[in-house]
């Protein structure tokens, strides 16, 4: 019954009109009703300047910014690496409001259903979980993860990378009835030698007024990396993926390499399943950010270092579909495998993919062969499989994809894609689809809009599809050693 | 001479050369110490220098900050870096190569200012305060009389030393004298010997300098008088107070932002200020 209603709302979200773009507008401009046939173009709706990140961008690290769309479509939440949190009226081109996060980073940013609350989740010290209001930024309550996961020692001025080792948001979701999900990790001490580490990590469910409706695991923080977690809209199951432990673990809240499965109501564990590593070539399971939970509950999608790709079934925690997309394939007697690193399940039940490039497993432990001889046949490749579990199209287009993000009548789709060739430079941008076009997945690409600079995998899209945001940031070009492209946000239509 | 630097009481150009030099030590980013240097420069711009001493200190600067900043740029070890300019691209014997690198120059620069910032104030003050006025300054602020005393003897015996030292070279020239004609040993064993009439002579001189003050009656605790009142007026207190408590503010600031630093003391509501502190200061 939730869930038919909960269509409902969407569909009410999908058929309201698309707000109207002020000022110069393209004929070509993507429409509401725009179907195959006409050319599309993107129009951009404004670019946001972030602030000067070349410090970061020279020592090599991209600086990355999350943003967010609230459900309205209308404003447009963004966290920087700086510490800005901002609220920009996307038709306007207005900045509500802006607060400066110090001595810390915008990690995650989630908006209430009814718009009202924007959450945020910092990496600092503290660790603060946010709710501001949406209009104001007035901070209502803050939800100290510290107090749970220990914290760091600051890190020196010209640390780049210290920010890292401080305990962090690293995801957010808010679920239909209002409450939030939290995952709050803190790993520290020496990134060149993971097995030195020491990693805390707890997820929370945190209601609409910051208290606390439960904790997992409930007797304490976990001795390991979570390394991320996905629940359907209505927060009736949380899929919750368990990663590296830390040097002084004694005993783990679940094996690495395994999907924790709990109750959304109560935190309470109702089922987990635990990876076999694909040997010889894999001698333990590793996860990205690869996993999501399709909008009943009843599935997940899982993405595995090795390659592989599964959906489960939630209730039973037993895997229904195994997809070897980049699994491990000789070439000239070398293993070559692609990491199945990304993953998203769509409101209408297409279940998206992604491998990365192609990359020879355990390399850095290997004395001579470190590049793949030759590329995986399915690396950088988008794979989208049916309610049935079986692949209904693809798309590869010479570029390593990042990320998805789906429009709620799961038609729009949208992804990070970049290329970088020794000669040409970086190619780097967002590809929109239109998956409800008839063909295969170049026939459903819409356009890919190009950056100067280059992407990572932070965008957003319009609930209703009505509108993208791309975050650019700069990078030292190996030819020119020049500083290439801008930190900004990037919103099109 | 009267130049506003002249006319200070000793008194507050103590205290702004003490404060120059806590803000030298206190900071580290390259802004506030570009406000320090300029603050430096405004002083001694106010002390109305001769030509003889505006070239002295542009010569010894622009010698100073030009070898630092070469040096920092060209040996800069610290990560991140980035090379701007490549001398020679890597061999054999220098494996990165020799790089000029940003961080490197900006680096020299930080170093660079921090010195030209408490050089042009003690220049500032040294060429516009007589030592006997340091020694009622040194007095006015309950310095012990014989310290002081010292102290400014001592200073007063530093243009001798100059000028002995340089006809000790003169004569070590006209007998013959060139260095390293004879190999290094040699050298550095004629330069040491060069300063043994130099020190002699300051022994002597400082048992010329005891002899005639003891034959004038000085008594080192016996209380003494100045033909010369310098009251220290409204204008004057309101400066040092105010000079004071920008440096005690600094030092807080500091002294929390290093105790955040190493875990010791931590406030999350002090966050604006730590973040104040890592940014500017």
């Amino acid at each position: 019954m939730r869930f038919v209603l909960m269509m409902v709302v969407w569909s009410l979200v999908a058929a309201a009109e698309w707000p109207a773009i002020d000022g110069d507008v393209s004929g070509a401009v993507r429409r509401e009703g725009v179907h195959d046939g006409g050319a599309v173009v993107p129009q951009v709706l404004h670019r946001i300047p972030l602030g000067d990140v070349s410090f970061y961008a020279r020592g090599g690290l991209p600086a990355d910014a999350f943003v967010r769309f609230s459900p309205d479509g209308r404003l447009l939440a963004i966290g920087t690496l700086l510490g800005r949190m901002m609220m920009v009226d996307v038709y306007s081109r207005k900045t509500i409001w802006e607060r400066q996060i110090a001595e810390g980073m915008v990690k995650k940013i989630d908006f209430s259903p009814d718009g009202r609350t924007v959450y945020y989740g910092e990496q600092s010290v503290d660790g603060f979980v946010f709710a501001a209001d949406t209009r104001t930024g007035e901070t209502r309550w803050r939800f100290r993860l510290a107090d749970d996961l220990e914290s760091s020692a600051p890190p020196a001025k010209e640390d780049l990378f210290g920010v890292f080792t401080l305990p962090g948001v690293y995801h957010l979701m808010t679920v239909e009835n209002g409450d939030l999900l939290v995952l709050g990790i803190h790993a520290w001490g020496d990134f060149s030698n993971y097995r030195t580490m020491r990693r805390l990590s707890r997820v929370y469910r945190l209601s609409p007024e910051g208290e606390v409706r439960w904790r997992w695991p409930a007797a304490g923080a976990a001795p390991q990396s979570l390394v991320h977690l996905h629940a359907d809209p209505a927060g009736r199951r949380v899929a919750v993926l368990a990663g590296t432990p830390a040097a002084d673990a004694h005993e783990l809240a679940a094996p690495n390499g395994s999907i924790v499965i709990l109750d959304g109501a109560t935190g309470e564990e109702t089922g987990r399943h635990a990876f076999e590593p694909l040997r010889p070539f894999f001698e333990t399971v590793g996860f990205w950010q690869s996993v999501a939970v399709d909008a009943k509950g009843e599935r997940a999608a899982v993405g595995l270092h090795d390659g592989r790709s599964f959906l489960l079934s939630l209730p039973e925690a037993k895997v229904e579909h195994t997809f070897s997309f980049g699994a491990p394939i000789m070439i000239s007697g070398v293993p070559v495998s692609a990491r199945s690193t990304y993953t998203t399940i769509a409101p209408d039940g297409m279940t998206y993919f992604q491998t990365a490039a192609a990359s020879v497993p355990n390399a850095d432990s290997m004395e001579h062969v470190v590049r793949p001889p030759g590329p995986h046949p399915n690396a950088n490749t988008i794979n989208v499989v049916g309610p049935d579990g079986k692949v209904a199209w693809r798309f590869r287009g010479g570029h390593t994809y990042q990320n998805f993000w789906t429009s709620a009548d799961g038609r729009w789709m949208l992804t990070c894609a970049q290329k970088e060739e020794e000669n040409l430079g970086v190619e780097a941008g967002a590809m929109l689809f239109d998956t409800h076009r008839p063909g295969g997945g170049s026939a459903k690409l819409v356009y890919m809009y190009r950056v100067e600079g280059m992407v990572f995998f932070h965008a957003d899209l319009a609930r209703d599809g009505s509108a993208v945001a791309i975050v650019e940031c700069p990078y030292v070009d190996p030819r020119t050693r020049q500083l290439t492209g801008s930190y900004q946000v990037h919103v099109l239509r | 001479m009267s130049s506003p630097m002249h006319r200070m009481d000793v008194r507050l150009k103590m205290t702004i050369g003490f404060a120059m030099s806590m803000v030298a030590i206190l900071v580290d980013s390259l802004l506030m110490l570009g406000a320090g240097a300029v603050i430096g420069a405004l002083l001694f711009a106010a002390c109305r220098p001769t030509r003889g001493q505006s070239r002295l200190v542009i010569f010894s600067f622009t010698l100073l900050v030009w070898g630092m900043i070469f040096s920092q740029a060209l040996f800069y070890q610290n990560f991140p870096r980035h090379a701007i300019l490549s001398l020679l691209p890597p061999n054999v014997l220098m494996p990165e190569g020799l790089q000029v690198y940003a961080e490197g120059i900006r680096h020299g620069l930080v170093q660079s200012l921090r010195l030209i910032m408490l050089g042009l104030t003690g220049y500032a003050i040294c060429f516009s305060t007589e030592p006997g006025h340091f020694l009622q300054g040194l007095l006015a602020i309950r310095v012990p009389f014989g310290l002081a005393f010292m102290a400014v003897t001592a200073i007063r015996f530093l243009p001798i030393f100059a000028t002995e030292y340089q006809a000790v070279r003169l004569a070590m020239r006209l007998k013959g004298y060139r260095p390293l004609r004879r190999g290094v040993r040699d050298t550095i064993r004629t330069e040491i010997s060069s300063l043994r009439p130099v020190l002699l002579g300051a022994i002597r001189r400082a048992q010329e300098i005891a002899l005639s003050i003891q034959t004038r009656g000085f008594v080192l605790g016996a209380p003494r008088s100045s033909l010369v009142e310098r009251r220290f007026g409204a204008g004057q207190w309101l400066t040092v107070m105010m000079v004071a408590l920008l440096i005690g503010a600094l030092l807080v600031c500091k002294l929390l932002f290093l105790l955040y630093q190493y875990q010791l003391f931590y406030v999350p509501a002090l966050r604006p200020l730590y973040a104040f502190v890592r940014a500017w200061l």
